[in-house]
């Protein structure tokens, strides 16, 4: 993917953590949010991932970058749950969830969307969203849980822009806007940690800033969001903490405009 | 607040609002599927009422299929799994209440209904295990293996009669009253028809139903919002087989006679056309689905004797234009409606 021309981001919202404010490195102990230590994986002798540490701290957003095949989508694989790692530990909230079933990691509090968008494409977005909140309420009453589930889809369409669209065929929509009803399908579990594969993919300057500016919100509600993207200037302008991959390996990571001018980082992946 | 949706893009609802589009829901029937189930209830209340013993034994045969057809939707519409046994499940039912109402003349007809809803539901719940740690296609060919397990067992175990079947069963009775025609049966078969499709309207609208949706369309993404792919398709499957249960009740009740060659493993295949001509995902569409089905077998053999033996063809073919010609089926699925 082409990276497009760097730009000033958007003025963040405000919020409890602004830009101006110190933010937390990507380092442990960070348990209230995301926690991987060590996480190493191999593909038939191709070593994807090695020996990779990475925090995603609650109320945060860490920015997961490098050139393709660097491991990035893996290593939200072995989070999710979808693989697992050789070796190594994941994390969240203290819990481990290491190596279980993506159905564990989701109820343990880890959503995700995907970097080919896997959306249910004939049902509507808001049953996408319905779907997506399989596993929210803990109210006893299902009638309550029924309600609850539509009370935050509706408002999760309202805040990624989808509400006029809540009857849509999830499938016949843009691109761009599918990219957001995955966004708002997996914030529908209420998660503790979100996993962005590349959610500014296909989508203009002016989608790509609203979704960053959502995720800003979101982050600021306490959510820890690890984003994959290959769009700088939302890289630079969501991020609290840059982590660069490159091989399977940390390149390097810290503050976006530290990890932006490392030489390590120029050489394997912005040239 | 913006909406992003370039021009031309814009939804209806975009007009309505997004609110008003929650409100309404996806819950609700359409006016086509209203007007169909309208029309198919008064149609059988009309047979009912006529009292012809011709369109009343039509009529019966439609509502088993109907049963048998809701059933199996739930499994191979909603939740996209191949199944082409559902018919072992027709005869655990049917086997299990000829069995209950000779050894107990006396039991109450809905309690024998019962009875065989939780011994087929309990046996498909037992066999999904075996049957869902497989995947694809081989779930399909491990459904037939269920059914031709079954339709051997039920040739050879002596206590179900082997190869003569239960016979002389006794006339069912509900509340005291004796069930002892076909107009009778009718009208109990369009309560236990009205059951099911409640049954299978309801779950393809509640979260359980969701759920099913969600695995047929895109497993990997289901697993990553919390289902457990295992848990729910077996859940599908001892639900389609409960429903089957309560076919093969009637079927036994019906006809006073249930042997092997009734559940013959084709007339699985016969069930899933059926599902197929209504619609994937489509209650009322397995609904209109048996009804052609059964209505166009049997006009044929009656109007055109000729063709008496070939049936099965014309069905066959007709089956055959439908997935050419209108894949979705006569009906469609409900969650396949198109807002934009």
């Amino acid at each position: 993917m082409s990276t497009p021309p760097r730009q000033p981001g958007p003025p963040r919202p405000p919020g409890p953590q602004s830009q101006d404010e110190p933010r937390p490195d990507a380092g442990p102990p960070a348990a209230s949010g995301l926690v991987c230590t060590g996480l190493s994986k191999s593909f038939a002798g191709v070593q994807a991932l090695s020996d990779v540490s990475l925090a995603v701290p609650a109320a945060s957003v860490v920015g997961l970058i490098g050139p393709n095949g660097s491991g990035k989508t893996t290593l939200l694989n072995c989070v999710s749950g979808i693989l697992t790692p050789d070796s190594g530990s994941v994390t969240v909230r203290g819990e481990h969830v290491t190596g279980k079933p993506a159905y564990v990691c989701a109820a343990k509090g880890i959503a995700r969307t995907f970097q080919n968008l896997r959306l249910f494409t004939s049902l509507s977005v808001e049953d996408n969203l319905l779907i997506g909140g399989h596993l929210t309420g803990n109210l006893r009453h299902p009638l309550l849980r029924v309600r609850h589930r539509r009370e935050l889809a509706a408002e999760l369409m309202d805040l990624l822009e989808l509400s006029s669209l809540a009857g849509a065929v999830a499938g016949s929509l843009a691109y761009g806007i599918q990219r957001r009803v995955e966004i708002a399908r997996a914030l529908m579990s209420s998660p503790a940690v979100l996993l962005l594969d590349e959610p500014a993919a296909g989508m203009n300057n002016v989608e790509a800033d609203r979704v960053v500016a959502a995720l800003r919100q979101l982050a600021d509600r306490g959510i820890a969001v690890l984003l994959v993207e290959h769009n700088m200037t939302v890289v630079n302008s969501v991020s609290d903490t840059v982590f660069a991959l490159d091989a399977g390996v940390e390149l390097a990571k810290g503050k976006p405009a530290d990890v932006m001018v490392d030489p390590g980082v120029i050489r394997a992946y912005l040239g | 607040m913006p909406v992003l949706v370039p021009d031309g893009e814009t939804t209806a609802d975009a007009a309505l609002g997004g609110q008003a589009a929650i409100r309404r829901g996806v819950r609700r029937l359409s006016k086509s599927e209203g007007a169909w189930l309208g029309v198919i209830l008064l149609v059988g209340v009309a047979t009912a009422l006529s009292g012809s013993l011709y369109w009343a034994e039509l009529a019966d045969t439609l509502v088993y299929f109907a049963i048998l057809a809701i059933g199996l939707n739930i499994v191979l519409g909603l939740a996209g799994l191949l199944d082409f046994g559902h018919v072992a499940y027709f005869a655990v039912g049917a086997y299990a209440a000829a069995k209950i109402m000779t050894e107990d003349p006396g039991l109450d007809f809905i309690v024998v209904i019962l009875a065989s809803v939780v011994i087929a539901g309990g046996a498909a719940f037992l066999t999904g295990f075996p049957v869902f740690r497989l995947r694809g296609d081989f779930v399909g060919l491990m459904t037939v293996a269920v059914a031709y397990i079954v339709s051997t067992l039920v040739t050879n175990i002596n206590w179900l009669g082997a190869a003569n079947g239960v016979v002389a069963i006794p006339i069912p009775h509900i509340l005291g009253v004796q069930v002892s025609n076909d107009t009778d049966m009718l009208w109990l078969g369009l309560v236990l028809l009205a059951i099911t499709l409640a049954v299978g309207l309801g779950i393809s609208r509640i979260r359980f139903g969701r759920a099913l949706i969600a695995l047929r369309e895109d497993e990997l993404a289901a697993r990553c919002v919390g289902i457990r792919p295992l848990r729910y398709k077996i859940a599908s499957y001892a639900v389609a087989g409960g429903l089957a249960g309560i076919a093969g009740a009637y079927f036994a009740g019906l006809f006073g006679y249930v042997g092997p060659t009734s559940f013959d493993v084709t007339q699985s295949f016969l069930v899933a056309e059926v599902v197929i001509l209504g619609g994937l995902g489509s209650m009322l569409g397995s609904m209109l689905g048996a009804a052609v089905f059964v209505g166009i077998e049997s006009l044929l053999v009656t109007y055109v004797p000729q063709i008496s033996g070939h049936q099965d063809l014309i069905v066959g073919l007709l089956v055959l234009a439908i997935i050419l010609l209108r894949p979705q089926g006569l009906v469609g699925k409900p969650f396949m409606r198109k807002r934009t």
